[in-house]
């Protein structure tokens, strides 16, 4: 059974920081503080109404009127609506939307021309980033997922996009009195004064190219001399003829040797060395030796007695994969739409801080408690205190719509998906 | 030495030079750009139509337009005639706005704006210029016309001798402003040595422009009333049957003149009056 995480305090509560009874001595509390990473616990009686505020975030626990608080050593930040919890045994609304079936918008027209068409999803423009631990790239449109994989690798998914016709029209307007027009256009031409004045005659004589050319005498210095010494250089190349003797050891060149047969010349250089070698070697008379080896064959058959199984412990590692749809394929202002992120951990080992991020279109406006998230493993018969969870968070997004944050509470295991479903009204 | 090296200073500062005194154009407004709002109706429309917006010559498209009438009095504010290619009373069609109807990317057409009941006898003959198409899913574009919407305030500065033009465009999403679609459309004044048509182009895509001005019809039968009323002398598809019965010139009503309209939803529209005669014939050369 899991338990329910308290959002504020990241750590699970170690063995070592057991909540402390009352009356326990303050050294020892102190100690009870170090040792719990940063965890610490104050008697509930003690605490200032702020901290209990804060309080209300973390876990409590009270036990015969002992009451102790736990919470990480880290600032305190408003806590995320939770996400109204669904059940989605059969998922009905997915297998009503096909965004490649007929009357979707054709990729072609989208891409051709977008500004008919109200697009969320994917990773337009800069792609997203980090950097100095600071993500850049979440443009509006964007929809991108974070994750962690049980290796400790961060990874951003972008989902796909997806494109809603619907065409919205301004104008400009420009009302004008014609005869006024014409007079300040006649009298705002100055043509004429420009023509008097004639500033480019003025200019002609200054012009210094000729001058510049003629005392170009550098040119003929360099025609001159330089020149004529590098061409006379040029005879001085010298080409070095070496001689290259190749020396051949008619000394090794013994073709019985090599080739290892012998015919009649080798057999008779062979017995004049016998014979200079008898020659030389005195009472050492040379001699031949040989012998010859028995080959012997084994033959065996293997005979399978018993099988050993080794079990791999190697499970394939969690990726996480992120569709985004939509209801409608045209909408009107004012129509609302119904966004799907159906998200799934298609790798077998668990991820964790999944984080789905959605930037609005300047066209979409959020409706506020419309989100809904459900998990394909759960249905209505899961107990609430095993459901997972998951919170929201919207912000502004200072492009005139908001930036929507999915958080799960816990790791998502392999082989298990979700559904995030949101509404926004189209402007 | 001195003389080598000197030109090759000269060269290189009047570069840096060169380089300092030129500037990138900052915005978009910069930009030259040929086509104004002001120039005469049809340029725009021409200009588009070769660069390919009206589709191919055997298969014109005819993008909805949607004629609003706002604060012109209830009921929708009065009444819209559409002027086609055709012959005298027998090329108008008249309905109750707002009324939308197709009209070829590229032309140029004179509408009628009558029997608004806050201007009683007053009929204004504006111009509406297509100069661009939008490409809604199959079967569905009178569901996404391109609306163009006259004030009263429109008619009152138009009755006062002044031009009016309106330049419609689609506004880029990613540019535009976070508020709902107000009725009346979102519409900025602008100045009027200004070019309305590259302000709507850098905040958009100009769709339309409509000239209103307080120009009285010719009268009928003139040579100048050809000109007047079939500005383009192209062919309109209306969206659904029509029934001329109030047409009205210059305050003067007149017969009523029935149409016959016949085809299918997706294209050719072929309206016949009753006197046998072919009014217009839509949808491509067949």
């Amino acid at each position: 059974m899991r338990q329910p995480v308290a959002p504020l305090c990241h750590p699970e509560p170690s063995e070592g920081s057991q909540p402390l009874a009352f009356g326990t001595p303050v050294l020892l509390g102190m100690l009870c503080v170090v040792l719990s990473a940063g965890c610490a616990s104050v008697p509930l009686s003690s605490l200032p109404p702020a901290v209990e505020e804060a309080g209300s975030a973390g876990e409590i626990t009270s036990a015969s009127g002992t009451a102790t608080l736990r919470f990480a050593a880290v600032s305190a930040v408003a806590v995320a609506p939770r996400i109204q919890p669904v059940h989605l045994p059969a998922m009905p609304r997915q297998q009503q939307v096909d965004p490649a079936g007929p009357g979707g918008p054709d990729p072609a027209v989208v891409d051709e021309f977008p500004d008919e068409f109200v697009i969320d999803g994917g990773d337009r423009g800069n792609p997203v980033h980090y950097q100095s631990h600071l993500r850049y790239g979440v443009e509006t449109e964007d929809t991108i997922a974070e994750y962690t994989d049980d290796e400790g690798t961060s990874h951003i998914l972008p989902s796909n996009r997806v494109a809603i016709y619907a065409p919205r029209f301004a104008a400009v307007r420009m009302v004008q009195l014609p005869v006024e027009g014409f007079g300040i256009e006649r009298m705002a031409a100055s043509h004429r004064l420009l023509r008097e004045v004639r500033l480019t005659i003025r200019e002609g004589p200054h012009l210094h190219k000729q001058q510049a050319g003629a005392v170009g005498a550098r040119v003929r210095s360099r025609a001159s001399g330089l020149l004529a010494e590098a061409r006379t250089a040029g005879v001085s190349r010298l080409l070095r003829t070496g001689e290259h003797v190749k020396l051949i050891n008619v000394f090794g060149d013994t073709g019985d040797l090599v080739a290892g047969r012998m015919d009649q010349a080798g057999v008779a250089r062979l017995a004049r060395s016998l014979e200079n070698a008898a020659a030389w070697a005195g009472d050492e008379a040379p001699r031949a030796t040989a012998s010859t080896a028995t080959g012997q064959s084994i033959q065996s058959t293997p005979w399978v007695n018993s099988f050993t199984g080794v079990e791999v412990k190697h499970k394939e590692i969690g990726e996480l994969k992120l569709v985004k749809l939509a209801d409608r394929d045209t909408a009107l202002s004012d129509d609302v739409v119904l966004f799907t992120l159906r998200f799934d951990n298609v790798g077998e080992r668990p991820l964790t801080q999944v984080r789905i991020i959605d930037n609005l279109s300047p066209r979409l406006e959020y409706i506020k408690d419309s989100a809904t998230l459900g998990f394909t493993d759960e249905d209505e018969k899961t107990p609430a205190a095993e459901a997972r969870g998951g919170r929201i968070t919207v912000d502004d997004n200072e492009q005139g719509s908001e930036v929507l944050v999915f958080e799960l509470d816990e790791p998502l295991p392999g082989g298990v998906g979700g559904v995030i479903t949101f509404q926004a009204r189209v402007r | 030495m001195l003389q080598g090296i000197l030109p090759r200073f000269v060269i290189r500062g009047a570069m840096v030079v060169l380089l300092f005194s030129w500037t990138a154009p900052t915005s978009a407004q910069d930009a030259y750009s040929p086509l104004s709002a002001r120039m005469p109706p049809g340029v725009v429309g021409n200009w588009s139509a070769q660069a390919g917006r009206s589709g191919s010559p055997r298969q014109m498209y005819f993008q909805p337009v949607e004629v609003r009438l706002v604060d012109t009095g209830p009921s929708g504010g009065g009444r819209v005639t559409w002027y086609a290619m055709g012959r005298g009373r027998e090329g108008m069609a008249t309905e109750v706005a707002p009324h939308a109807a197709g009209l070829l990317v590229g032309a140029t057409y004179r509408v009628g704006i009558s029997d608004m009941p806050e201007f009683p006898g007053v009929t204004v003959y504006p111009t509406i210029e297509v100069i661009d198409r939008l490409h809604p899913p199959e079967g569905r574009r009178y569901e996404f016309p391109i609306p163009v919407e006259l004030t009263g305030e429109d008619i009152r500065l138009a009755l006062q001798g002044k031009l009016v033009t309106r330049v419609v465009f689609l506004e880029e999403p990613r540019l535009a402003a976070g508020n709902e679609q107000t009725r009346p459309m979102m519409v900025r004044d602008l100045d009027p040595k200004s070019n309305a048509l590259a302000e709507a182009d850098r905040v958009g895509r100009p769709m339309a422009i409509l000239r209103l001005g307080s120009r009285t019809a010719p009268i009928e039968g003139s040579p100048e009333s050809v000109n007047f009323f079939n500005m383009g002398r192209q062919p309109i598809e209306l969206s659904r049957p029509a029934i001329s019965k109030a047409v009205s010139r210059i305050g003067t009503r007149t017969q009523p003149v029935a149409l016959r309209i016949s085809g299918t939803p997706s294209g050719t529209v072929r309206i016949r009056s009753t006197g046998r005669r072919m009014l217009q014939v839509a949808g491509g050369v067949r």
